[in-house]
């Protein structure tokens, strides 16, 4: 059977709507809050899955970590020689990392040390940093930073360098020789970046040593097998490859953005169950329209088709609607409030614009839960009623 | 028939700003290719995972390379230790050191 639009009963729908205005709007508004708020968190959890999956496939193919005693600790460089011999290793580099703690704000400061003094580190610096000075990096007392870090500083009055103390107790001056892109403040907010030297200095490590290793390969079907190498020989090391960063990117809001999607079907329901029970329980008056409606010689069948048009009607536009309002609180306003869910409580909060992802599939299934949802709890009741007799229903 | 015509004319508002917002917002924010590269030329550089949206513990700045033991250096026994540890937790690695995890 092909489903006709009965123009004459879609405006009764929509009139009938209109006679019970109060309690139509209630319900109306309602829906759209519900689905407004899951639709905002969807979208702003797709927003920073889109900045993290953007920079997956330049991330390290291996990342070699060593544990003692179930505590992360730091790799003896002499290991990168030791087994570059493996087959299909193209390339392995010590990597110096760690985090800083700054007191007097209470924030920590990622720290990476490269080497730079080597050509590819500037030409790839001067595309990532503004204001930036290559000769104090290269005279080593010289640091790059994020923008919240550099903002974080200037609150303490270090406009142009910054005293580190290391952890002798010494102080280590280090000029800020450029800052980060703004466009990168999402990646490089609490981020400084040092020369090797300063960096083994400021953390207080011992030079023979690294935080981690990355490793290259030539072929990258053959991860798998040269991770299960590395952890023959050092069984006291932990590889984590890409994939391993991929899923942990895919999982990272499931926890959050889940939760809500429970609230959500919870909330749902209730709600549901709420505009069911009141539909069964139809009121006097309705119950007799439906019945007038019936002598007059309506049969169930319109009488279900009209009740469709009303809450089919209602649902959509409560969607469409609310989805244009998530569109706009969320790439318009960029979030206020809800956005804070994602972020700590740190200080060292990044100033990012929401990049725009529009997730088809998020929407289909916010229809889904919504739509077809109120249509059922609202047409079974009517159903019920509209079988019945006229005169039984009007006495 | 002006009642169905309203409902048509709001409806049809509704798809249009929709639709309007969607393009406008893809043409506006966007990553460009430019940021593309940028980013991908920092984080070539760089090297370390994830965002800096949380800085309160390496756990939840660098969660991908974290494990399932990093809580204990801050806290043996309070798994929400931060407020964001309710949105970040340590990674599900295939190699969370040597220890099976059940929990």
């Amino acid at each position: 059977m092909i489903f006709k639009i009965n123009f004459l009963l879609l405006d009764y729908a929509i009139r009938s709507l209109m006679r019970r205005f109060n309690k139509n709007f209630f319900i109306f508004l309602i829906l759209s809050v519900l689905i407004f708020l899951l639709a905002s968190v969807l979208m702003i959890a797709d927003a920073i899955k889109l900045e993290l999956n953007s920079t997956l496939k330049t991330l390290p193919q291996i990342t070699l970590q060593r544990f003692i005693a179930g505590k992360q600790s730091d790799v003896p460089i002499e290991r990168v020689e030791a087994l570059l011999d493996i087959e299909g290793i193209r390339s392995m580099t010590p990597r110096l990392w760690g985090y800083y703690y700054f007191k007097p704000a209470g924030v920590n400061f990622s720290v990476v040390g490269i080497d730079a003094y080597e050509e590819q580190y500037s030409s790839t610096l001067s595309k990532v940093v503004q204001k930036f000075d290559i000769k104090l990096l290269e005279k080593e007392n010289g640091m790059i930073v994020g923008e919240g870090v550099k903002k974080v500083l200037s609150e303490n009055y270090y406009a142009d360098f910054f005293n580190f103390i290391t952890p002798d107790g010494k102080w280590k001056r280090v000029q800020i020789a450029g800052i980060f892109h703004s466009d990168l403040a999402l990646e490089s907010n609490d981020l400084i970046i040092l020369p090797k030297k300063l960096a083994y200095a400021i953390l207080g490590m011992d030079e023979s040593k690294a935080t981690d290793i990355v490793v290259h390969v030539a072929n990258v079907k053959e991860i798998p097998t040269i991770v299960q190498k590395i952890t023959t020989r050092y069984p006291d090391m932990r590889a984590i490859t890409q994939d391993d960063i991929r899923i942990s990117y895919q999982n990272i809001f499931d926890y959050k953005s889940g939760f809500f999607l429970a609230l959500f079907t919870v909330c749902a329901f209730a709600f549901f169950i709420i505009v069911y029970d009141k539909t069964s329980g139809l009121s006097s008056e309705e119950k007799r329209e439906i019945g007038i409606l019936k002598a007059v010689g309506w049969s169930s069948e319109h009488i279900l088709k009209e009740k469709f048009y009303e809450s089919f009607i209602l649902s959509l536009s409560a969607f469409l609607l609310s989805i244009s309002c998530a569109l706009f609180y969320v790439y318009a306003l960029q979030a206020p409030l809800l956005r804070n869910i994602f972020m700590g409580y740190s200080e060292l909060k990044p100033a990012f614009l929401l990049p725009f992802s529009f997730n088809f599939s998020m929407v289909v299934l916010l229809f889904l839960l919504s739509v077809p949802i109120y249509i059922a709890a609202t047409l079974i009741p009517s159903w019920r009623t509209s079988t019945l007799d006229a005169d039984e229903v009007m006495r | 028939m002006s009642a169905r015509i309203t409902f048509f004319a709001l409806f049809f508002t509704l798809c249009v700003t929709l639709m309007a917002q969607v393009f406008y917002f893809s043409r506006t924010q966007a990553l460009t290719p430019q940021m593309l590269t940028c980013k991908e030329a920092f984080s070539t550089l760089v090297g370390l995972p994830d965002l800096a949206l949380v800085s309160e513990t390496h756990y939840v700045r660098h969660r991908s390379v974290s494990d399932v033991f990093s809580y204990f250096g801050d806290s043996p026994e309070l798994l929400e230790y931060f407020p964001s540890t309710f949105v970040y937790h340590y990674a599900p690695n295939t190699q969370p050191s040597r220890m099976e995890r059940d929990f």
